[in-house]
């Protein structure tokens, strides 16, 4: 609190009128310039943060106030571990990220092979891989689940036009194919980002390597093979990172998609956690679930930032 | 001679079907939905389906905005969006300016803090600042979409003006200190406005990141008249009878000024997502 007062302190007036006239020390211009995002992450991040773990050990149930709101210690967590519901949650979760990690870096490499040359009409194939990254989440899965719909979708049509099939397939109604048409969908969203990170990384290689393979006679293959897969391992560790970070916590996709059916075989932790807190307004419940995934997501930025402290 | 050159022809022509490929692969979602915001209810609904709207007809766009209150999702999404993105660069700029050009004790600590953040779990966020935002009497207000997306765009914003910053001569800035400048008008006559560029690319991906969030705009606004674009759009989903030609007009509608970015600023708006990850 002190270090608080001390930081306002730094505001008054005649500081103020001191920072336009120009007499600032460099001490106070550095804390009156960074306070300003210090402020707003402490409000928005580390306050709810703590917000959330207090709530996790408390019977928070808006739907019920007369139950007040105990302190019950571990038992939202204890409530957690015994859960199947949650561990259902992490399996489609671990289906959905190992898909919705593996095939965006396949097909990002692709992308940022095929851009990375020159050639006419480049720009129109970069839009192309901008594109995806830019569209919204949610409307990027409500447009697919337009074009995966059973009776009026344009897959299907296309498919029975083709005379590939004869009846119409639920690509959205059976827990299989819906698991398929998420990571479909969130493949197509999402291996932009992967293509970029990618194309830097390909930009960032010295020409002289593959003129120093070209003299040694290395055909177009042996130099992918042996100057640019290596060359590429670190955009590719952040770039796998990145998306497995964001997978775990997707929550639009699978939302607008399908709404994590039939039943809850494409519910992953993100919609449980929403069920839990927004539909039956159990906060002090879905405050553990979410701590559980703030968690997860730590452990790998951490892992992250130790592999990136390593690189340099 | 003449085999390499059959072979790199060859060669040529598999490129270009793979870039055929791509093109189809990456516009064909948006393509459809253009297609079906033409057609007729009845077309778009035609058992076996018919490709290309006949005649084409705009009364779906008339209608999203008669069925639903379309107007005010367009208003809110602007206000939020433009909301965030200016109050999010006015305070990675000061922020920026200190990490790049002052003596800042424990710089890391900042830049790890904010890659920290930047990878937190909105889903999970949302639980405490639900509570913490009905407290306060914000829920179904601007502001309580208005401060967490300044804060989710604050990272890659600094990451990209820090860099920029770091780029600009020390010289141009004490030329100006001698000529009477204060370090506070060296900033806003000299650095700011030299690092347009960077300025811009932050503002664009701090704009698109407010325009597309669903997450807590879905959960944090019960209030039909306080949903952005993304939002009201999934909820036309929730009906007997899905309403295809009037959601896919709204997508349309709502992805305009994204495609209009990508026209015009592909080039910034690649090297500014990649900066913050590269840079790192």
């Amino acid at each position: 609190m002190k270090a608080f007062a001390r930081t306002f302190g730094y505001f008054s007036w005649s500081n103020i009128k001191r920072l336009l006239q120009g007499d600032l020390t460099e001490k106070e211009l550095m804390v009156i310039l960074l306070a300003p995002a210090v402020l707003f992450l402490l409000g928005m991040v580390i306050y709810p943060l703590i917000r959330v773990i207090n709530l996790s050990l408390h019977t928070v149930r808006l739907s019920m106030p007369w139950l007040g709101t105990p302190f019950v210690g571990a038992k939202n967590y204890i409530k957690m571990f015994t859960d199947p519901r949650f561990y259902h949650s992490l399996k489609v979760l671990a289906i959905y990220g190992s898909g919705s990690v593996l095939f965006p870096t396949i097909l990002g490499l692709g992308m940022a092979l095929v851009v990375n040359r020159t050639f006419p009409g480049r720009w129109l194939a970069r839009a192309a891989v901008i594109l995806p990254w830019a569209m919204p989440r949610a409307l990027t899965a409500l447009a697919w689940s337009w074009i995966f719909d059973t009776s009026y979708g344009v897959l299907n049509g296309s498919l029975m036009r083709l005379g590939l099939i004869q009846e119409s397939i639920a690509w959205l109604g059976n827990g299989q194919l819906a698991m398929f048409s998420l990571i479909f969908t969130s493949t197509w969203k999402t291996s932009s980002f992967v293509a970029l990170i990618l194309l830097a990384g390909l930009q960032s290689i010295p020409k002289q390597l593959y003129e120093a393979g070209t003299v040694d006679g290395a055909t177009g293959f042996q130099a992918f093979r042996y100057i640019t897969l290596p060359q590429l391992k670190s955009s590719f560790l952040i770039a796998l990172i990145f998306r497995t970070i964001v997978a775990i916590q997707v929550f639009d996709t699978p939302y607008a998609l399908t709404t994590g059916g039939p039943g809850t075989a494409t519910e992953p932790l993100s919609l449980y956690i929403y069920r839990v807190t927004l539909n039956h307004l159990n906060f002090g419940y879905g405050s553990a679930l979410a701590l559980f995934m703030i968690v997860m997501t730590l452990m790998i930025t951490v892992f992250y930032i130790a592999i990136l402290g390593e690189r340099e | 001679m003449l085999g390499t050159d059959f072979n790199s022809k060859l060669e040529g022509a598999g490129f270009y079907i793979i870039v055929i490929f791509l093109l189809f692969y990456s516009f064909f979602p948006a393509l459809w939905l253009l297609l079906t915001s033409l057609k007729k209810t009845s077309q778009i609904i035609h058992v076996p389906i018919e490709f290309f709207p006949d005649p084409v007809v705009f009364s779906q766009y008339k209608e999203v905005f008669s069925k639903a209150p379309f107007d005010q999702f367009i208003l809110n999404s602007v206000i939020v969006s433009l909301g965030s993105t200016l109050l999010c660069i006015f305070i990675a700029t000061l922020a920026s300016y200190a990490l790049a050009r002052l003596n800042v004790p424990g710089k890391n600590v900042f830049l790890v803090s904010f890659l920290l953040i930047s990878t937190f779990p909105l889903i999970a966020l949302m639980v405490p600042l639900f509570k913490i935002f009905r407290e306060l009497s914000l829920l179904n207000t601007y502001w309580a979409l208005i401060l967490p997306y300044t804060v989710f765009s604050l990272p890659i914003s600094i990451w990209i003006l820090t860099t920029f910053f770091r780029e600009i001569p020390d010289d141009l800035e004490e030329a100006a200190r001698i000529d009477g400048c204060s370090r506070v008008s060296a900033l806003v006559r000299v650095i700011f406005p030299l690092s347009a560029p960077g300025v811009a690319t932050a503002a664009m991906i701090s704009f698109v990141n407010s325009w597309n969030e669903f997450t807590l705009a879905f959960s944090l606004m019960s209030d039909k008249s306080m949903y952005t674009l993304p939002v009201g759009i999934t909820y036309l989903k929730d009906q007997y009878t899905v309403p295809w030609g009037l959601i896919s007009s709204g997508i349309i509608i709502a992805i305009v000024p994204l495609i209009i970015l990508i026209i015009f600023f592909q080039k910034r708006l690649i090297s500014g997502l990649t900066a913050g990850a590269i840079k790192g």
